[in-house]
């Protein structure tokens, strides 16, 4: 079992790995795009007066808040920060070179507004023995991302559930 | 509601447009949502796929249509089976499952999501939610403070 990990992994297993800031503030319009594209006609993304009587403002789409800690594209002065850093290093450290998202949880616990800054946490929860899969032979994997706001408030939290396998 | 009342089916029309414009505007670059050249030949997909935000988003839109715009969603528990590509009707079929009544006019209630295409299931999801039962604003569950809140996302 986890006996036949690599230390690398092992000492992963219940401890922070990384903590990307926030890379850009939440937006409006950026939220709003995003509502557009799934035709999300909620008042509480789009309307004062409605959101006014349950969240004071306007709350960005709850279904964004991993993607307020996503790096850009590109950047003028610096390497961008790939998103979900601690999936690729174990799927590297183990050599697995393919990995699938199996499922995903999602928690929201505070209102995401404009102008907030949100950061992120990455740790590994478990980790399981080889498997064999119609897609190869790998490991599943779980990993769990804390959403921080500008002032530590924890926002949401997401676990996600990966198998690494190769064919 | 009852338990394991169904609650009406809905639909969404996929298309390269809003399968790329949900990849971008989620901040999420990845060539497989957005470039059909990069998903065909590099990806070995049949086209783009949707992202994991922007299926979460069209299952949170399926609670707030629903049960109304004040819903508060605390949880979205969900897994894609098989890709969701353009050009394909998906039809949302949401069961009813659980309610925990915390005040007169606020309850907790679950729900569960098959997402079908031509009757075949492409994903699922679970989804805990606070609603206002009163309907006047009165009792919005965003007025839960956070410590209780989580206290209800408990399993």
């Amino acid at each position: 079992m986890e006996s036949n990990l690599p230390k690398e992994i092992l000492k992963l297993i219940g401890k922070t790995f990384c903590v990307d800031t926030s890379p850009i503030t939440v937006q409006k319009g950026l939220w709003q795009n995003f509502c557009s594209a799934i035709e999300d006609g909620n008042p509480l993304y789009w309307d004062n007066s409605v959101s006014k009587k349950h969240t004071d403002s306007l709350i960005s789409h709850p279904a964004l808040l991993p993607s307020w800690a996503h790096d850009f594209q590109w950047h003028p002065k610096r390497q961008i920060i790939h998103p979900m850093q601690l999936h690729f290093y174990i799927k590297d450290i183990l050599s697995l070179p393919f990995g699938i998202v199996t499922d995903v949880e999602i928690e929201f616990y505070e209102q995401v507004k404009e102008g907030d800054e949100i950061s992120s946490e990455q740790k590994l929860i478990t980790i399981s023995e080889c498997v064999n899969t119609k897609l190869g032979n790998g490991r599943y994997w779980e990993i769990e991302v804390n959403y921080k706001n500008q002032v530590e408030q924890l926002v949401g939290k997401q676990n996600i559930n990966f198998l690494g396998y190769e064919k | 509601m009852n338990i394991n009342e169904p609650l009406p089916k809905t639909c969404f029309l996929t298309t390269v447009k809003n399968i790329q414009a949900g990849a971008i505007f989620s901040r999420d670059w990845a060539p497989l949502h957005s470039d059909q050249d990069w998903a065909k030949n590099k990806g070995k997909l049949p086209d783009i796929i949707m992202n994991n935000y922007t299926f979460n988003g069209l299952i949170i839109k399926y609670i707030t249509d629903h049960f109304g715009p004040s819903a508060r969603i605390g949880k979205v528990k969900f897994n894609i089976k098989k890709p969701i590509c353009p050009n394909k009707k998906l039809e949302f079929h949401g069961k009813f499952i659980n309610e925990d009544k915390i005040s007169n006019q606020l309850s907790i209630i679950k729900v569960e999501i098959n997402v079908k295409i031509s009757n075949q299931i492409f994903a699922s999801a679970k989804v805990t939610a606070g609603i206002d039962l009163s309907d006047k604003n009165i009792n919005s569950p965003w007025k839960i403070d956070s410590e209780t809140w989580k206290s209800y996302l408990a399993d």
